[in-house]
């Protein structure tokens, strides 16, 4: 909750970008500091991406996971990419290229990227001071094994058997980063750690719009991106530190870079999708069927060149596989039970009355209008225009997720009835699918379009040139989405305790209240950080003379030791020179009980 | 086929229409959904945002935070129930004290100092204990003499 935890957490994602950058290097190299600036978001996902799957074998070799080990294996990251590009013959880069400018934008475009970032801006004042206690996932299974990797460096079996809000056996992704960000913060601060779920949000919007940044227009991508942020279930759990958002955007990312691998064949987007699809494994059960489901769209909008794609593909898919096998092999050797179904692979067909409604429970959360606004609607259109387009391979692909996603998320609720208890199961489920047509949607449109022009020069969105034409002047309603924040702070917004000054920190500041004339107040002998301190303390206040001494919560996790009730500041002073003298440091601050 | 391609083209700016209606229509509703948990959660006490509220244990925020505070990191504490049935019943009470209070680890209530006492009165516990907080609503949280 503090500045301290926020730059922490600031230089955390700086040095995740750094990991993911080494990565990238490695595998791709970059001529232009411009190219690898585009590319920013998804050296990010391949920072964590990395960082995860390196962290969760170190965590599965006995190698405790402390500040110096992530901060070791970061770098060591980092230089192995670098090596490996020196190899490759990768030479420093340039700046940016010859005659190279800011890119423009046009008006239309401008307008939507301002509203993403106000967007943002609103995620950071709601996401600084959010708390844990209506975050079921985050108290009971998250955060206690991210505490426990942060004070131990270990998650050993039989705390993993006594967390038993999931299957011991349950995938440790999540928990490696939150603890890696109690390292950067300090402490293991669940407060601002939501803030880490900002970056992550971030991270993803910027990969997706660098990708497909020289492939879609940004009157299609933007609008896009932004319908699908503002969907109430993305609203709902981008909030939230679970799992299921970052699984999704790892997934939706591979899902993007796999689709661009089969149409460009470019080895580092393949290397790209096996990394993020490696981590989403370890993320989240999911992770795998959610990875088999990316892949087989793959093999399917691959068939027609399946003599040259499909060999790297299954080695893609194994290496995938492999990387997150570790964890898996660990815990089944320390005799955990694992996270399979709860019938049983074979066990669920004894139950098949269940599969008609789990599909249809499937189908029917897909296409819920309250949950997503019409995303996947959207998405569905999109995919029949591309195929009618003729753009068939990436309207394959995607019809082949959907198809994919759905069939296994009947599979995943026909096997763990469980799941249809509440509805929450199905909501995150179905968000991944979700989240995934949301980034081929408008690479399906700009596809679309393309296909249905006659020249190149028709393939500009229609409409005022003034709305449409690239500009750089269409930045400055970017800067103006920028500024709203501290716009708002100047007009006195009252929203997150912003009037007119710099956003509070809620620290313990907070509850010490400076006294005011004519009004009641309390005489402070100190603040202890346990009961234990706090008696010892109050025995020094009793025989120092205060003998109405008493201890108690202070509201903000300190024990408090003060004499209250005081009618005036005047009639305080006595007990502050009783205090002083037996060499106390009293204080007095407003009684709020007054 | 000319009328085909109008018609994807057609179809191309319909979606994209649709798409700047919902996120520019909603982005309203998304700051000031953002602003509604802004607010709360600025208004939020240090254990509002610490503990979360749990049905099976009504008020037991204040207790759960004196345990914190008086009890060492290293300390192993007790769980015992007013009456035996209550156990079975409300066997969730363990985890959640387990996951709360943690790194403090639960032990057999003989060899454990301090106690947490589920549906109890300050008498159900006995003379051997000095009640260090009470909910009020039944949860005890008392040291050993």
């Amino acid at each position: 909750m503090t500045t301290r935890a926020i730059l922490g957490l600031v230089i955390f994602n700086v040095f995740v970008l750094a990991v993911g950058a080494g990565a990238l290097w490695g595998t791709r190299g970059w001529r232009w500091w411009t190219d690898f600036v585009r590319l920013a978001g998804l050296a990010y996902l391949l920072g964590l991406s990395a960082l995860m799957i390196l962290t969760t074998f170190e965590l599965v070799v006995g190698i405790p996971i402390g500040f110096l080990t992530i901060l070791l294996t970061g770098a060591g990251l980092i230089v192995l990419g670098v090596i490996v590009g020196r190899r490759r013959g990768f030479t420093a880069p340039g700046l940016r290229p010859p005659g190279w400018r800011v890119p423009g934008m046009s008006l239309f475009s401008a307008l939507f990227v301002a509203g993403i970032v106000v967007y943002f801006e609103g995620l950071f004042r709601a996401q600084r001071l959010a708390g844990v206690g209506r975050e079921w996932d985050s108290w009971a299974n998250w955060l206690p094994k991210a505490r426990e990797l942060y004070v131990t460096g270990r998650l050993e079996p039989e705390f993993l058997l006594l967390v038993t809000s999931q299957s011991p056996g349950y995938p440790p992704g999540p928990a490696t980063i939150q603890a890696a960000a109690f390292h950067a913060m300090g402490s293991a601060d669940t407060v601002t750690l939501h803030l880490q779920y900002w970056f992550l949000a971030i991270g993803f919007v910027l990969a997706v719009v660098g990708l497909l940044a020289k492939k879609v227009h940004g009157a299609i991508l933007f609008p896009l991106l932004l319908a699908f942020l503002v969907a109430p279930t993305v609203l709902d759990w981008i909030v939230t530190v679970y799992a299921d958002l970052p699984l999704a955007y790892l997934v939706a990312v591979a899902a993007l870079v796999l689709i661009l691998w089969v149409e460009e064949g470019k080895a580092w987007q393949l290397a790209a999708a096996t990394v993020l699809l490696s981590a989403g494994m370890l993320t989240k059960r999911e992770g795998i069927a959610f990875g088999a489901c990316v892949l087989l769209a793959g093999f399917v909008a691959s068939f027609a060149d399946r003599r040259r794609l499909w060999r790297p593909l299954v080695a893609a898919g194994l290496i995938a596989f492999a990387l997150a096998l570790p964890w898996r092999i660990w815990f089944t050797a320390h005799g955990l039970p694992g996270d399979g179904p709860e019938l049983g692979y074979v066990g669920a067909f004894s139950h098949l009355d269940v599969v008609w409604p789990a599909l249809k429970l499937n189908v029917d959360t897909l296409l819920d209008a309250d949950l997503w606004r019409y995303v996947p609607v959207l998405a569905a259109a999109a995919i029949v225009l591309a195929g009618l387009a003729g753009v068939w391979r990436l309207s394959l692909y995607a019809g082949v997720f959907v198809l994919a996603a759905v069939g296994t998320g009947t599979w995943v609720f026909w096997t763990n009835p469980v799941a249809f208890n509440d509805e929450w199961p199905i909501h995150r489920y179905t968000g991944i699918t979700v989240l995934v047509l949301a980034v081929l949607a408008p690479l399906l449109l700009a596809r679309a379009w393309s296909a249905a022009q006659d020249s190149r020069a028709a393939a500009e969105p229609p409409g005022s040139d003034l709305l449409f034409r690239r500009s750089r002047v269409a930045w400055l309603v970017v800067l103006v989405g920028v500024g709203s924040h501290f716009g708002a702070m100047l007009v006195g917004y009252s929203g997150s305790g912003l009037p007119g000054g710099l956003p509070s920190s809620q620290g313990v500041s907070s509850c010490v209240a400076a006294p005011v004339a004519d009004a009641r107040v309390r005489v402070v002998v100190g603040y202890a950080d346990s009961y234990p301190e706090a008696m010892a303390l109050r025995e020094q206040a009793h025989a120092a003379g205060l003998v109405d001494a008493q201890a108690s919560q202070d509201g903000c996790g300190r024990v408090r030791v003060f004499v209250d009730d005081l009618p005036s500041l005047a009639t305080s002073q006595a007990l502050v020179a009783a205090a002083q003298a037996a060499g106390l440091r009293p204080t007095v601050e407003r009684d709020p009980d007054d | 086929m000319p009328a085909v391609r109008i018609a994807i083209r057609i179809g191309v700016v319909a979606c994209v229409a649709a798409a700047c209606l919902l996120g520019a229509g909603r982005l309203d509703d998304a700051v000031a959904v953002f602003d509604f948990h802004a607010d709360v959660n600025h208004s939020a006490t240090f254990t509002e945002r610490r503990y979360p509220e749990i049905d099976s244990l009504p008020g037991a925020v204040p207790v759960m935070e004196d345990a914190r505070l008086w009890m060492p990191e290293n300390a192993t504490y007790g769980v015992v129930f007013g009456q035996r049935f209550l156990e079975r019943r409300f066997g969730n009470v363990r985890y959640f004290l387990f996951l709360l209070m943690w790194p403090r680890s639960q032990a057999q209530l003989e060899r454990a100092p301090w106690v947490f006492c589920y549906e109890c009165t300050r008498s159900t516990l006995g003379d051997r204990y000095e009640v260090l907080s009470d909910s009020g609503q039944g949860l005890l949280f008392a040291r050993r003499s």
